[in-house]
């Protein structure tokens, strides 16, 4: 009976006539998951990857304006005339020598509070830095360049009355060291 | 050639937007094989409900792992796969067995004559439905998806000759339906 085995294989087709039942196509649609799945996604993934763009640029901005440029490229008072920059000069190397003796003494003297002076000497920085933003937004800016020049003066004044201090206290302290050396003596 | 290989890129095409989520692709898929898939899974399952149901998750299957289908055999042939597959699960839910039942012994080979080969082609399908699940499911596999012993064997956990005798009886019963079918019409 091999025929009915030929004759059924070559009619394959005839055996695929039954209709699905009728409605099948909708009900069939109706479980198919809807694609505003995939949009909902895409902007979902837009949103995050938008929000991380802002925020890599905000931390890049604040980065670049208050670690890269602060030293390198903004101006000094002496970009803004060679007057100036002699003045400068003579600032930068006094106050330099101030801050070493002040070192020095805090050495001898643990008293001495050199975190709030570290503290106290960062904040004119950033107050110095402040105003080389501003001289870099306004050249030539004579208020600009005056306040550089006051704050120059300012911290160099500040930075004296410090020493003083310090050499007050070291008097005291040796004083007060030398009149008990007297009594134990 | 010419046509045949526009054809290609044509159902290639489908199957990307397809597996990018595309409704309208899949629809277009699942307008294009539905029936078959349909006619396959009710040949196993014998039940026109049931029979949908089976062919469309075999669908919804499909479509979330079609970016598995590697294009060795047509889209047709991997999909009505899915929905064999899943007609067999059904089955064996409905706890068919399908290792032999011994009842028939090896009963010496009747003289059985070459059935006419007019048959309507609607006889037969009516004979092959009258199958038990067992035989059908054999007899359809082997003849009209076109799977070897080996491949029913593995698909319905059984050793490959059970997968033999198993059909050489559905075969035989078959015969016997057509027999018994043409006798009433002869009448």
């Amino acid at each position: 009976m091999k025929n009915i085995e030929d004759y059924i294989r070559k009619n394959k087709h005839a055996f695929d006539d039954a209709e699905p039942p009728s409605g099948h196509e909708m009900r069939f649609l109706n479980r198919l998951p809807k694609k505003q799945n995939n949009v909902i996604k895409y902007i979902r993934l837009t949103a995050v990857a938008a929000t991380l763009l802002i925020m890599t640029t905000l931390s890049g901005l604040y980065i670049y304006d208050n670690w890269v440029v602060s030293d390198n490229a903004l101006p000094t008072l002496a970009d803004a005339g060679s007057e100036y920059a002699e003045a400068e000069a003579y600032f930068v190397s006094t106050i330099s020598q101030q801050t070493e003796t002040i070192n020095q003494m805090n050495v001898n003297d643990p008293q001495m509070e050199q975190k709030q002076f570290e503290k106290d000497m960062q904040e004119m920085d950033s107050l110095f830095r402040q105003l080389q933003k501003d001289l870099k937004a306004t050249p030539d800016d004579p208020r600009v360049i005056n306040a550089m020049i006051k704050h120059y003066q300012i911290k160099m004044k500040v930075l004296n009355q410090i020493i003083q201090q310090l050499e007050n206290a070291n008097k005291i302290k040796n004083h007060k060291t030398q009149t008990h050396e007297k009594v134990s003596l | 050639m010419m046509l045949k290989t526009i054809g290609t890129n044509k159902q290639e095409k489908l199957i990307g937007q397809c597996i990018k989520g595309n409704r309208k692709a899949q629809f277009e898929l699942y307008k294009q094989h539905s029936k078959t898939l349909y006619n396959a899974s009710l040949r196993i399952v014998q039940d026109t409900q049931e029979a949908e149901d089976i062919m469309q998750e075999a669908f919804l299957t499909a479509f979330e792992k079609l970016d598995t289908y590697q294009g060795e055999v047509p889209i047709g042939a991997w999909l009505r796969r899915i929905a064999v597959n899943r007609s067999l699960d059904a089955l064996r839910k409905r706890k068919l067995d399908f290792e032999v039942q011994d009842e028939i012994k090896d009963e010496p080979e009747e003289y059985e004559p070459e059935p006419n080969v007019n048959i309507d082609i609607k006889t037969i399908k009516k004979c092959v439905d009258q199958l038990p699940d067992n035989y059908r499911t054999v007899l359809t596999l082997y003849l009209l998806e076109g799977y070897d012993h080996e491949e029913i064997s593995t698909i319905l956990k059984i050793s490959n000759s059970t997968s033999r005798s198993q059909y050489a009886r559905a075969r035989k019963k078959l015969q016997t339906f057509i027999r018994e079918e043409l006798a009433q019409t002869a009448i």
